[in-house]
Formats: C-alpha cells, structure tokens, sequence
C-alpha cells in the first residue's frame, strides 16, 4: 500500500503550480484581490417524528414514540476566493462550516469545507477538507443526508452518530476532465474514524468516471444528464492502533448512477435520478450487531427520485418530488433490509426562499431493527433561503456557455 | 559581427515582425497599422441600391495580446465594417443574426424612415437568433455617424456591436476649407468586461429556454415581459405580476463599471497609430460608441474641430482638448506643422488604463512619417547628458565588483519609443 500512497503522492504533487510554498516575507508582498463568493443557506425545519420499535444507535431521534423538535441542521455559510494563476490556472479556496444535527458529537457547527483547489481547463486538484466521493450525483431531498443509508457509501469508521463522517473527509483528489464532459477522479481520503479522532493518516481510495452534461446545456434537452460509476476502498488495516483487530482488510464499494431530463421543458419539467451501491463487505461479518457492522456488512442499496418542477416566470414556482430506496444484506441472516419512502415539495414565495414540506417513512427488517429501530415516520415543515453572491468577478466558470459553446477562454 | 551587436540585429528584426513602436517608420509599420483601422464594408449595386451585407456572431476578441473576452462582433470584427456611402445614396443593409440572443440595428445620425430606426419593440420586432432582418434607408444627412445595436444596448453596445457610418458630401466644405487626403475614423469603446461576461452568459442562457418555447408557440407576455398595449400590462400588475424591477429579478448586481478602453476596438499598446507628414492635414473621425465621456487631447499641436455629429460647422474652431460624449461624433483636422511623436488620449487619465493599469486603454499616437530615423536614437537626441553617448554609465564600476552594461540596460535598442507597462 505504500507505493500506492508514493505514486499519488507524485500524481498530485509533482505538477506545476507548486514551486513556492509561503513562508518568507517576500512572496507573501503582491497584492491581489480575487474573486470572493459568499455561500449561504439556511434550512429550518419543525420535525415530527413518530418511531416505532426500540434503536440501540444512541441517536435520540430514533427513540421509540412520537417527538417534535426545531432543526437548522444542513444550514451552511461557506467564503471562497479564487484568482487566476501562472499558465492558465486558476487556484481557489473555500472555508465553511455547517451546523450538524443535535447530539451528534461534533459540537455546535462543524467545519466541513477547509479546501484548496488548483484548476485549469482540463484538471481539477483538490486538497483538504471537503465532500467525499462517497456519492455521485444529488438527489432531490431537503437536506442532503436526509436518504444517506441508502444514496451513500456508508464510513466504516464511523460510530453513527452524525451524518458528516459520511459526507465529508480529508482528501487528496485529482481529476481528469475529457471533452468538458467526461470527469475522471483519483481520489485519496482521511475519513474521520471515532476511535481515533485524532489519526489523519489515508484510510480511503478510489476513483470514478462520471459523464456529466453542464448545467448550462440543460436546455439543449438532452436526454442522459449523467451517469457515472466509481470505486471506493476503505482501507480497514488498523493493526497498528489495534494489533487484535482485522488487519490487512480493505472494504470496497462500487456506485453506479444516472441522471435523465424525462421531460427537458422550462415551464414543466421532469427528470428521474437512480443510483445504486454495492458494498462488498466484510468476509468475516454474518451479523449486524452495531454500527460497524452495519456498515461493513456486504449490501446492495438503490434510490431513485422523480421530480416535477414548475417554472414560472423563468424562474422556479414549485417542485414536487419522490423517491424510494432500499437495501438488502445478502450475507446477514434474517431477511435483513430496510427501504425508505420520501416525497417532498417546494412552494417558492421569494427569489431563492421556499417554503418546504417533506414526508418520510423508513422501515428496517431483520438483524436492523434493534440497531435502528423497526420504523420511522417523519415529517418536516419549515423555510429555506439560499443565495450565492459572487464579488469582483474576474473570469468565466469552466462551463459557461460561452466557454463551452464559443471557445473557452484560459 | 561580434556577438554584442549581433544580438542587437537580432533583437531589432524580432520587433519588427512584432510591430513594435521601435520600427513605427518602417514600411511595414504602416501596412500593419491598417489592420488597426476600421475595415470597408464591400457593396453590391443592384439597381439603385448598395446593398450591404451585416451579420453577428460571438468571437474571442483580444484587445491587447496576453488578454481575451467573449464579445459580439459585426462580420467578426470589432468595430463592424466601416459602410461609406455618398449622400442621398440607397442603402439597402442585410443583417443576420448568427448568435443565441436577439439584436437589432440602430442607424444613429441618419434619417432613416421610422421603421429602420432599430428599437425593439418601438418600430421593429427583435431581430431573432438565425433570423435576418433587410434595412433599407436613404444616406442622410452627410457626415459622421454610426450604427449599434439597440437590444440589451448596455451590454450589446459594451459587447462590440458598433461600426461607423460615414456619408460622404460630394461638395463637401470641410474638405475645401482645409484639403487633405488621409483621412481616419477612431471609434471610442469603455467596456466592463466582467459585466459583458456575465450578461452574456445570462442571456445566452434564457435563450435557450425561450427559443424552446416560442417554437411551440408558447408565448407569454408575463414570463417575457412583453405587452402588447399599456392596460394589458396594468392588469397583469394588478393581477399580482411583478415587474422584473421591482425584484431585481434578473438585474445585474451592479451597473458596469468599464476597466477596458478601445480605440477601434484595441488597447494600447494595440491602439492605431495616426501617420502624418510635415505640411499635411489629416481629417480625424471621433466617434463615441462607449457610455464614458472622453476628454481627447492631442500633445504638440491644437486642431480645428470641423464636425459636430456629422455636421460641418460653419466656423471651424481650433481646440487640443476635446470632450467626446456617449453617442457623439466630432470631426477634427490635425495639421502637421510640428515633427515627431505625439500623444493623443484621454485626458480623464482613469481611461489610458488596461484593467486598472497605467499606461493602456484609448492612448495613442500622431506620428510624423518624415521624421528623421536618427532623431529615434536615444544618446544622440535626449537633451540629457546622462543619456548621451559617451557620458552614460557603461563601464562604470557600481560597486558590485563588476562592470556593468548600463547603456544596453536602460535603452535597449537605444530607439523610441518603447513599450513600457506598469506592474
């Protein structure tokens, strides 16, 4: 494993745009003032919950009978800056942080975006903290985690008590972009491991292909907006820290996805996002007795989305969406399963301010219900408000439509 | 040869082929300077009709080497093709639009009939993405003037899309009061490229989704705007609809703010140069199609102001300093009566920038083509003993252990002028 750690390590490093490190007076002189964008949102909701059956997972919204409760998790300010480099790069970083949900162990906010990026016209490189290729694409939910069993590679090293273990780590990424379509990643993670919080070493690899259509050809109405496929290992050798432990065990899963426009019309407009995840699992694990377990479990997960929006006026009015997803434990005993049922809708009462209504139902069978509880039925009601300002433009994003359509500029 | 002054040779013949100012005697200066003019639009007669061909598109346009933008350009060019044309001549003027947005072509100055006069909506539809659209008008009256387009004219303008239209008076007076034979037109630009960008990429945008639409037929005054008549437009107000306005909808966050100058679409130190001999005048065609006043003054001379917006003044007046204000045209005579090289720019100096620095934008120069090669050099003509031959500082020790090439350091090919930009 050490090669493969030397070989990224070059892959990533060993490119131009690297020469001067900070450091001595003189080269932090020159002036600049880059692009700054500002990115916020907020998302607060009243949250019904009604759960039955009794969950081991410590997380007190999984406790059995009915609870109301205010959440503003998933809100989130993050501050860019960005500014042309030497030779047609261009460097960019982005500081923020995100409010977790309650007793998640991570404190009042969480600082999910800490990230420095260089990027030209064909390769992106990414260092820091950020999303994690534990997903590919989005899907049409409130909050991003609100389908996370089912729509992410599950972080093996996680003890279940927050959602941001799954979604964000410390990466080393590299990707490859071919014909402003075709994005190909090499990625490196330090995923956040609860019995060693303070242990930074890579725990994870991977790579992926996605093809992805711009977001500015959406009206060109091409069917396929994305599909994809990638490949993450979880690097389990904690023989070091646990010399009793598994060792030498690494945890692959596979991700497929695909995203079509059903109906690429700008006053109604459909399309369907599908995605599935294969987790081959752990040879040794016939149970799941804990959150471990769970997510170290061989299992086959599928969510799919359809959605309606409505624009009005150019602009969005309404969304209307639903999906359903499920997973299977092929290796655990006991028909154990679990499939979730959501369905939201979005009414917008100002420029990028919704109000937003969301209804879900999961069920766990088998081996996952003392773990998660037998089932659960939410329901959310609240705002939304998001804006992006950008301040002291300076160039055009990579797919624009001018850059894509009349010759991109460096 | 020795290796000294063959590097010299060499870095001397590498200038010329750039077309630095270094060689701006040269012959091939001046054939290279004619790219930095406007270009002459090509005519068929057909009847009593010249008939013109126009069309739009989007380029990458470079308006000083090293720094490009997205822009619309008549026939490719920024500014469109110059139409000349003889007074009271049928102009006939095909236009297609070969871009994603709508456009229209106003003829500024001229009396066209109302329905060529290219507003939206006022006296024509737009014209549409692929579509043409023919103008026809009589080339009145004599003068200055030029065309732009009148869609989204604050960034369509910005954008590129200007051209001049000159309509030449056979009898013309200016020409007898003061002869001259070398005549010039410069075409004044103030764009905020970052806004142009952004507009574009904005209007490209609900283009598309409109072009979707309209193609099935699916108009709607409300989701574009357009009303047929003032009640119609009242009753959908008090129907609920709110204007764009009054939501700042789609409204830029701010209004634009030029960082780039041009003069015929270039940037110093791209500009067009304006050659003159001793003892000629030369006619200059001033023309603002920016939204930023500009305060032309020519260094070492004063000029006869001829034309204002295209008409002869009847009394010529002699200025050095002159305001050109958005839309207007000026007419100068400059006569040539004091050899060498002069420039001639704005005198709101914020404009002789590129991007915020200094030395850039609309700076350009009157240069006297007889003027002697020998008054180029610089240690035989500076006035300044330190720049002299002879009693500058090559060889001197400076204390560095060395001697130092201090002559080869500060002047180079030991020609002016030279390229010089701030950091």
């Amino acid at each position: 494993m050490n090669k493969i750690y030397v070989i990224l390590f070059f892959a990533l490093f060993a490119l131009p745009g690297f020469a001067q490190l900070p450091g001595s007076e003189q080269l932090n002189r020159e002036d600049m003032l880059p692009e700054i964008e500002l990115g916020i949102k907020t998302v607060s909701t009243g949250n019904f919950y009604s759960n039955q059956g009794n969950a081991s997972l410590a997380i007190p919204v999984l406790n059995e009978g009915d609870q109301v409760l205010s959440d503003f998790s998933d809100s989130y300010f993050l501050i860019g800056a960005r500014q042309k480099l030497y030779k047609g790069w261009r460097g960019q970083m982005v500081l923020g942080f995100s409010f977790p949900d309650a007793n998640s162990g991570l404190g009042q906010v969480f600082y999910n975006q800490v990230m420095a990026l260089v990027e030209n016209k064909n390769n992106i490189i990414r260092i820091g903290r950020t999303t994690s290729q534990t997903i590919l694409g989005e899907f049409n939910t409130i909050r991003d985690d609100d389908a996370l069993q089912y729509t992410y590679v599950l972080n093996p090293f996680s003890n279940g008590l927050n959602t941001e273990d799954n979604q964000y780590a410390n990466v080393l990424e590299y990707t490859r972009i071919f014909g402003q379509r075709l994005y190909v990643t090499l990625h490196a993670e330090n995923y956040q491991d609860f019995e060693e919080p303070n242990d930074y070493s890579i725990n994870g690899l991977g790579g992926s292909i996605i093809y992805r259509q711009p977001e500015s050809q959406l009206w060109n109405r091409n069917f396929l907006r994305e599909i994809g496929f990638s490949w993450n290992n979880f690097l389990l050798d904690r023989s070091d820290l646990a010399p009793n432990a598994d060792s030498n065990e690494t945890l692959t899963s596979f991700i497929g996805n695909a995203t079509f426009s059903i109906l690429p019309d700008p006053v109604h407009f459909v399309d369907f996002k599908v995605q599935g995840i294969y987790n081959d699992g752990l040879s040794t694990i016939e149970n799941i007795t804990d959150y471990t377990s769970y997510t170290r479990s061989r299992s086959t997960a599928a969510f799919g989305m359809l959605r309606y929006l409505n624009r009005k006026l150019e602009r969005p009015n309404f969304q209307i969406a639903a999906g359903f997803g499920y997973k299977d434990f092929s290796n655990t005993d006991g028909n154990t399963n679990q499939y979730m049922a959501i369905g939201n809708f979005l009414y917008r009462v100002g420029n990028n301010f919704d109000l937003i209504f969301q209804y879900r139902y999961n069920k766990n069978n088998g081996a996952l219900q003392p773990l998660l509880g037998e089932s659960q039925h939410r329901v959310q009601i609240g705002l939304a408000y998001t804006f992006n300002k950008l301040f002291n433009s300076q160039f055009d994003g990579r797919n624009s439509l001018l850059n894509l359509e009349h010759g991109y500029i460096k | 040869m020795d290796r000294r002054n063959f590097l010299a040779t060499g870095a001397v013949s590498t200038a010329g082929m750039l077309f630095f100012p270094g060689n701006l005697l040269a012959e091939s200066a001046k054939e290279a300077n004619k790219q930095r003019l406007t270009q002459p639009l090509p005519f068929k007669k057909n009847g009593e009709w010249k008939e013109f061909e126009l069309y739009i598109d989007i380029k990458v346009h470079e308006p000083a080497p090293g720094f490009k933008y997205h822009t619309l350009a008549f026939n490719d060019m920024i500014p469109g093709p110059e139409i000349r044309v003889d007074y009271g001549d049928k102009v006939r003027v095909k236009f297609k639009n070969k871009t994603g947005i709508n456009h229209t072509i106003h003829w500024h100055g001229i009396y066209v009939p109302w329905r060529m006069d290219g507003v939206p909506y006022v006296s024509q539809l737009p014209v549409m993405p692929e579509n043409e659209f023919i103008y026809e008008f009589e080339a009145k009256p004599v003068g200055t003037h030029f065309y732009h387009c009148h869609w989204g004219t604050v960034m369509h303008m910005q954008a590129g899309m200007f051209g001049s239209i000159i309509v030449e008076d056979p009898d013309d007076p200016i020409k007898k009061q003061f002869p001259y034979e070398r005549e010039y037109t410069l075409v004044y630009g103030a764009h905020d490229v970052n806004y142009i960008r952004n507009e574009m990429n904005r209007m490209l945008d609900r283009m598309k989704e409109r072009n979707y639409l309209m193609k099935e037929g699916r108009f709607d005054p409300e989701r574009w705007a357009v009303f047929n008549n003032h009640d119609q437009f009242a009753e959908s107000i008090k129907n609920g609809w709110e204007p764009p306005y009054a939501l700042s909808r789609r409204a830029p966050a701010s209004l634009p703010q030029a960082d780039w100058f041009t003069v015929n679409g270039k940037s110093y130190p791209e500009t067009p140069y304006l050659f003159i001999k001793s003892g000629e005048k030369i006619r200059v065609r001033l023309i603002n199609a920016g939204a930023e006043i500009h305060n032309l003054h020519l260094h070492g001379h004063d000029f006869w102001m001829v034309a204002d917006d295209g008409i002869p003044l009847s009394h010529p007046w002699k200025r050095n300093t002159v305001p050109l204000t958005p839309g207007k045209t000026f007419d100068i005579i400059i006569e040539g009566d004091n050899r060498g090289i002069w420039t001639f720019h704005d005198h709101d100096t914020r404009k002789v920038t590129n991007n915020g620095l200094y030395p850039g934008g609309n700076l350009l120069a009157l240069v006297y083509e007889d003027l002697p090669e020998d008054e180029l050099i610089i240690t035989k003509h500076s006035g300044n003993t330190m720049f002299n031959k002879g009693m500058g500082m090559e060889g001197m020790d400076m204390d560095m252990g060395k001697p130092m090439n201090m002559d080869k350091m500060l002047f180079g090919d030991d020609k002016l002028p030279k390229i010089a930009l701030d950091e």
